[in-house]
């Protein structure tokens, strides 16, 4: 009986432990960050020390309070889905015991071109600066290409070495033929 | 004629003291420091080299060797992004970045070595400040690997006037035991062409306050009770390489920004 006893309290503490663990988690404040990557929508949900929010509910809401897509976070916290709309979207992050967050996700924030890799980088970069880096760089990737464009249009306009080597080469070389047969029919009319 | 070369020697005395009371201080000063949902995610950087405290004057910066953000694992050069501007007629460097995402954006520099004519030698100020997104806080203490470096081990925001501000002093990643470090409080509202909280000029007793001293333990933890709100610079000064044969002092500052309880 006193074991059995020991065993109640044992399960009953535990039981509390669990539920202490538990609130302790979800009394951390909880945040949610949408983002928009290529046409996925990706969504995050962390606590205030940036551990994930597992198995969360994620709803996508339209304009106008429409519930547009609804998931659930992975064990990274990430939910992702096509992006639903092209329009200001809120997204609504339920973790448990009610602990709710939601990010608004505005119209301008979604990008117009799919370009992951690009957009990632140029964080920072002016319009400006843009322009000269890009024409910059075209121009010290294009310049081997201009210089073979140079070497080809002196080639067809004139007569390089190698031309003129070969056109001797030719000369020599019918020469040659021509003397070959000569002498290979001369002997020919000798045998005769 | 006498009297006329005794008041000439006595104010250039005067002046160079004036000049050897208050410390220099690399700033990296961001317009935001917590930027929560809904607010300007667009931060505007101001980086200038002088005296936070008495403004005397912005000594003339050149293109720093470093300029970036760590953020989630990885570091970002942001030296493109560095427009030259004038601070006090010194000059200084702006920059504009936008946070994308949650966490702690550490932003760091590492300006070009200054020649201090007046200390024959030259100083180079290692310098970053956090700026945290939507109140997720997980990386304000990361060790980004400088020179020099102040690693707190207090968070480096969201911080109230009276709180203690504590960190390492860290010089090619080892802690400097009894490091000493100076405290400058920025008085913004000598420096208008920043704009920002307008805070009333602090005027102080003797020059003795203008630059606080602390020094770290044997362990290069050092503490300090921020009195007042606005922004606050840790430096400690460490012996760097010569450059030149010339002395080298190579600083590890920190800026944290402190409001009142209301």
């Amino acid at each position: 009986m006193k074991i059995m006893a020991n065993k109640k309290l044992i399960i009953l503490l535990s039981l509390g432990f669990i539920l202490m663990f538990s609130v302790t988690a979800s009394a951390h404040r909880v945040v949610v960050y949408a983002a928009v990557e290529g046409e996925e929508l990706i969504v995050k949900g962390v606590y205030g020390d940036g551990d994930p929010v597992q198995k969360a509910e994620v709803e996508v809401y339209g304009p106008a309070g429409k519930l547009l897509v609804s998931g659930k976070t992975d064990t990274d916290g990430k939910y992702s889905c096509p992006l639903p709309a092209r329009e200001d979207l809120r997204v609504v992050l339920t973790a448990g015991l009610g602990h709710q967050a939601e990010y608004i996700l505005s119209k301008d924030e979604i990008p117009e071109i799919n370009n992951q890799t690009g957009s990632t980088n140029l964080q920072g970069i002016q319009e400006d600066e843009l322009r000269s880096i890009i024409s910059e760089e075209l121009d010290r990737k294009l310049k081997p290409l201009q210089n073979t464009l140079v070497d080809i249009q002196l080639a067809s306009s004139r007569p390089g070495m190698t031309e003129i080597l070969g056109g001797i080469g030719y000369i020599f070389g019918l020469l040659a033929l021509y003397l070959y047969f000569r002498e290979k029919r001369r002997n020919k009319n000798d045998d005769r | 004629m006498k009297k006329n070369i005794t008041a000439v020697f006595i104010l250039l005395l005067l002046f160079v003291f004036s000049l050897s009371t208050s410390a220099h201080f690399q700033m990296l000063l961001p317009s935001d420091e917590v930027v929560m949902q809904g607010e300007e995610t667009t931060i505007d950087l101001n980086l200038l080299f002088t005296h936070p405290m008495s403004a005397e004057e912005v000594m003339d910066m050149d293109k720093p060797v470093k300029f970036g953000v760590y953020h989630q694992g990885e570091s970002k050069n942001l030296l493109q992004s560095l427009q030259p501007i004038k601070i006090l007629e010194g000059d200084a460097y702006a920059a504009s970045y936008k946070i994308k995402g949650f966490g702690d954006f550490i932003f760091f520099v590492e300006p070009a070595p200054y020649w201090e004519e007046a200390e024959d030698k030259y100083i180079t100020h290692c310098t970053k400040v956090v700026v945290n997104s939507m109140g997720v806080s997980n990386e304000w203490d990361h060790e980004l690997g400088m020179k020099a470096e102040i690693v707190p081990l207090t968070r480096p925001y969201g911080l109230w006037t009276g709180n203690v501000f504590r960190g390492i002093v860290k010089k090619d990643g080892k802690p400097v035991p009894y490091a000493e470090i100076e405290v400058e409080f920025f008085n913004q509202a000598l420096f208008p062409a920043i704009k920002g909280d307008s805070y009333r000029v602090i005027e102080v007793p003797d020059d003795t306050f203008i630059t606080q001293i602390v020094k770290a333990d044997g362990n290069g933890v050092f503490a300090y009770g921020i009195p007042g709100p606005g922004w606050w610079g840790f430096a400690a000064l460490l012996d760097g390489e010569k450059i030149e044969g010339k002395d080298h002092e190579l600083g590890a500052l920190i800026w944290v920004k402190a409001y009142d309880m209301k």
